[in-house]
Order: structure tokens, then sequence, then C-alpha cells
């Protein structure tokens, strides 16, 4: 499903992370590390969003960088710590991004529905909680028709509903076929999903852990 | 005590003015020092102090720096939660560094007041004296009453934060009029200052045109002077894109497209320079000639913004590429190239870096 080749990211000479070979089958994968291990910076770059080193292809097709445009409508982000301009609502953020990723009407107010975030969503994001910025952020996430849905960081500073949406509509896209790499320096409360293969951001480099514990 | 406390403001409010306003800054010296030269600004001086009228322009214009600078501290003071902690400090103490910092802010018009006051006191026009101190102290004292009620009334809602609220009720903007939001909402007075004066520039050579031999030439040089006075907002356009709309890079935009969105977000901003431009039309200049004037300035202003992608740089970093870009255009236009000419190497030349460079552009805090 995703492959990263000679891949490494620096920042003023110094390396983040350097991937030379990552072969990912379609499924969900739970990307681990501590803070500043550069699980984000690894998640930015796979986003099409940070220039780096080597190539990212998706589906054995598409090229980060040389088909940037469909790679980029099939590959979703929901960033850690959202940071969106302050004076935009979160309604106009998902016309804007459900316009480029091609989601439905019927789509967008599912899932504004589903994080509950319509009573707010007409206020600018500078006057919201950090929760109400995260579930925005997540709602982005999901729009369109994603092949591979990067979640970092998803259950920080929400709330036990949300986090039990956030469960439900990652497992019922999976069902659907889609992909996602869920980023998380603890171990977190999404055990009940199936994840085929964990991993871990350290020395600069990914690593490969056992299952223990998770459903498959 | 003092010295950390003003050591502390200085490096979140005096230092980031600086830096966020070294575009403006430096175009300004570079207008002065190249249109100007030191006799004729002696002599615009001491008109000034002379004539009461000129000396109100003087004091208006070093107010509205002095409200510009006011407000960006007024911000941090806000924004910046930790700075509240000023407010259990003593009050002499605590106005004693607030005016020390505003002191800092004023500096460019503290010198440039200084030598006019110089000049004042030379003629013995004590009036004049008189009225530039009294401008001085008024702009060093009172923002203090607005710091104070910023640290007595932290987190206040903004106005223009209601207003932003009841149109975002209202309407939905669409991409190509986040900046501009941004702008009008964030930067009304950087905005305000830029338009001021690319108009009044453009103003002033209608006025001056049709007094001597001049030709297309001088518009020319004139659009060169608008590009360049663009340069802090296009950094911020630069800032927006890469602090606050990260996303964008996320959306399956091609370069083309993206590359053409920003011509548009650039033209609407030039759109009052292309609307004083038609108006004052000169008689022998036709409007296709005018418009490549425009053309020329849009161009310009594509090209400074990718340059600023080729690699990240802080704002008083520029200054080398504003200088190269004002002489290399003045050259290109007193050669009496054609204008449209001018105009499509400079959007030719701004696709070329766009292309090579924003793919590979980040924004790297150091």
């Amino acid at each position: 499903m995703l492959s990263l080749t000679n891949f490494a990211k620096s920042y003023h000479n110094r390396l983040i992370i350097q991937v030379p070979d990552w072969q990912l089958p379609t499924g969900i994968h739970w990307i681990k590390g501590i803070n500043g291990s550069g699980k984000t910076t690894l998640f930015r770059s796979i986003a099409g969003m940070l220039p780096f080193d080597g190539q990212i292809v998706l589906n054995g097709q598409w090229d980060c960088e040389k088909q940037a445009v469909p790679y980029r409508l099939r590959v979703n982000y929901s960033e850690a710590e959202p940071t969106f301009p302050d004076f935009l609502t979160a309604w106009e953020l998902i016309q804007w991004v459900g316009a480029a990723k091609q989601a439905s009407a019927s789509q967008r107010g599912e899932l504004i529905d589903a994080f509950g975030i319509r009573e707010f969503m007409k206020t600018p994001v500078g006057t919201y909680s950090s929760g109400m910025l995260k579930k925005t952020s997540l709602v982005l996430g999901f729009l369109g028709n994603p092949v591979l849905i990067l979640l970092d960081e998803p259950l920080v500073t929400l709330d036990q509903q949300a986090t039990e949406t956030v469960s439900r509509l990652i497992r019922r896209y999976h069902e659907q076929g889609v992909s996602f790499l869920l980023s998380s320096h603890q171990d977190f409360n999404l055990s009940s999903l199936p994840v085929q293969s964990v991993w871990r951001v350290q020395d600069q480099t990914l690593m490969q852990e056992p299952l223990t514990g998770l459903p498959r | 005590m003092m010295a950390i406390l003003t050591n502390v403001l200085t490096k979140t409010i005096v230092k980031p003015f600086y830096r966020q306003n070294a575009g403006l800054l430096a175009m300004v010296f570079l207008i002065a020092g190249s249109f100007l030269r030191a006799v004729e600004h002696i002599t615009l001086a001491e008109v000034a102090i002379r004539t009461h009228f000129v000396l109100a322009i003087y004091a208006g214009i070093w107010m509205l720096y002095g409200f510009h600078t006011t407000r960006f501290a007024a911000r941090v003071l806000n924004d910046e939660t930790i700075l509240h902690h000023l407010r259990l400090i003593p009050r002499p103490m605590q106005w004693v560094v607030l005016v020390f910092t505003q002191l800092q802010l004023l500096l460019p018009v503290l010198i440039y007041a200084g030598f006019v006051a110089t000049l004042a006191i030379k003629a013995g026009l004590w009036l004049s004296l008189t009225a530039i101190l009294l401008t001085m102290m008024l702009l060093a004292t009172w923002p203090l009453l607005w710091y104070t009620y910023i640290l007595r009334h932290p987190a206040t809602e903004r106005l223009s934060g209601n207003i932003g609220s009841w149109f975002s009720q209202r309407f939905t903007t669409p991409y190509l009029f986040f900046f501009l939001r941004y702008l009008l909402s964030r930067q009304p007075v950087l905005l305000f200052l830029t338009k001021t004066g690319t108009l009044l520039v453009l103003l002033g050579l209608t006025a001056l045109y049709p007094t001597d031999d001049y030709d297309l030439r001088l518009f020319g040089l004139g659009g060169l002077l608008v590009a360049l006075a663009h340069i802090t907002i296009i950094y911020r356009l630069y800032q927006f894109e890469h602090e606050s709309l990260v996303l964008y890079r996320n959306l399956p935009v091609s370069l083309a497209q993206r590359l053409f969105r920003y011509m548009i977000q650039t033209a609407v901003l030039l759109l009052p320079e292309a609307i004083l431009l038609i108006r004052y039309l000169p008689q022998d200049q036709s409007l296709w000639a005018i418009l490549s004037v425009w053309a020329f300035t849009h161009s310009l202003v594509m090209v400074q913004f990718s340059l600023l992608l080729r690699r990240h740089r802080l704002p008083d970093e520029l200054f080398p590429t504003l200088f190269w870009l004002l002489i290399g255009g003045f050259f290109t236009i007193m050669y009496q190239l054609p204008v449209w000419l001018l105009a499509m190497t400079g959007w030719l030349a701004a696709s070329g870096l766009f292309m090579r460079y924003y793919p590979r552009s980040v924004w790297e805090t150091r």
C-alpha cells in the first residue's frame, strides 16, 4: 500500500529520520515513539507537507512528488496539534478541504454530526478549546475518498465520546479498504482495532515491534 | 529585576517587531535614500519647522507609525500570557519598563525627529521644537494607558474578532480570500501604511507627469517602487501559508494551479493601484500602456514571493535581495525596454522560480 525508499528528512543538516526501505501493506498500523522522536515529521512527509529526500509511493502507482495531485487526493492527514488561521471557522475549513478532497455534502454533514461540531463550527477557530480544534482536524482527516489516512496522536485532548467516534470511524473506513497510520507516544485506547503492525520511531529510524496483546 | 524585565520585553516585543517590519523599514530607507539627496532632506525638514501645516503632516506620520508599534506591542501583551505577570510588579517600575520598550519601538521616529528638532534649535524656532518634543513625549507615554488596560483586563474580546465572527456566521470565505482576511483582521495598519504609501507615490507621479517631458518610464519607476514596498505584505503571505495553512500542501492542487492562485491573490492586493492608474490615465498614454506598468508591478511582486520560497530567510535578511531588485529594475526601465516585455519576463521568472522552489520550500524556525 505504501512504500518508502531511501527516505530521509533533516533539519539544518541534523538528521531527524531515515528509512532505507519500508513496505507497508494495507491495514491499520501503529507508529510509536517518544516526544520528539520524529513521528510527526514522518507523517507530514508522507502527507506531502514537507520536502524530503527519497521516494514515497502509494499503491505502487502514485508518487508523492511526481503524481502530486492524485497522491494527495488519496492521502489525508489529521495533525497532532492542528494550527489553522484563527479567524476562519471550522465550517470554512471543512468547505475548503472538502471541495479539494472531493467530499460530498452528505459526507461533510455526517462527519460534522459524528464529531458533534455543528454547534460551534461557524465561530472562528481562535475561540476553540484544544479538544474542539482536534475534532475539527479529525473531520478534515476523514473527508473525501482516501486510500490512506494519517492520524497523528488522534486521541489527545478528546473526550470519551469523541474517542469512541474515532474508533468507530477507523473501523468503518478500514472495512471499506482504507489504511491507517496512527501515531502515539503512549499506549492508547484503541486496543479493539485490528492493528496489523506496530512500529517504533527510535534512533532516527523505524523498527518493527511485536504485536503483543493487540487483536489482529 | 528591571534589567530582566526589559530584556524579556525586548525579546518578546521589540525584536519581533523589527524582524517583522524589516522589509517595510528597509523600503522606506531605500526610497528616502534613492530619491532624495542629503541637501533635499534638510530642505524638507526646514520647510516642516517653518510651516505648521507641514509639521502637522510630519506629526501625523509619526503618530501613525507610533500606533502601528503600539498595536503590535498590545497584541503581544494580550496573547503572551506569561507577560500578564507584569501586573504583579510595582506600578512605577511597570511604567518605566513599558515606556522603555515603547522608546525602543519608536527608535526610527526618534532619530528622525531628533534631526528635525536639531534644525529647529539652530533656527531658533522654539514653537516648532516644543511641538516636536511634545509629540515625542505623547508617543512614548500614551501607549501606557493601552498597555495597562490590557494587563488589567487580559484576553478581552476584540472588536475585530466580533466583526469577524459576525462575518463568519453569514459568509464562507473562499481560499483566494483567506490571506486578504488575514491582512484585514490581523495586519490592518500594515495594509493601510503600505497602500497609503504606494498610492501616494503613484498619485505624485500622475501629478508630476504633465509638468515636463516625461515618458512611460516614470510610471515604470513608480511601479518598481510600489512592488518593492509590498515586500512586508508578501513576506506575510509566505509566513501565513507556511505557519497557518500548512495543510494546503496536503491538498490535491497542482503546482500550476497553486501559482495561478497566488497570482490572483497578489493581483487582488494590487487592485487599488490599478484603479488609481486607470482613473488618472495621462492623456498621451494608452490604457494598454498604463496596464503594462501595473502588469510589471504585479510580476515583480510575484518574483519577490517566488524568491522567498528559494530559501527560508528572516525579514531582515531580505535587504540585499531588495537592493538588487531595485538596481536591476531601475536599469531595465531606464534602457527603455518595452514595459510589457519587462512584465512578461517578470512573470516568466516568477513562474520558473515558483515551479522550482515551491515543492522544497519550508518554514524553518531557528
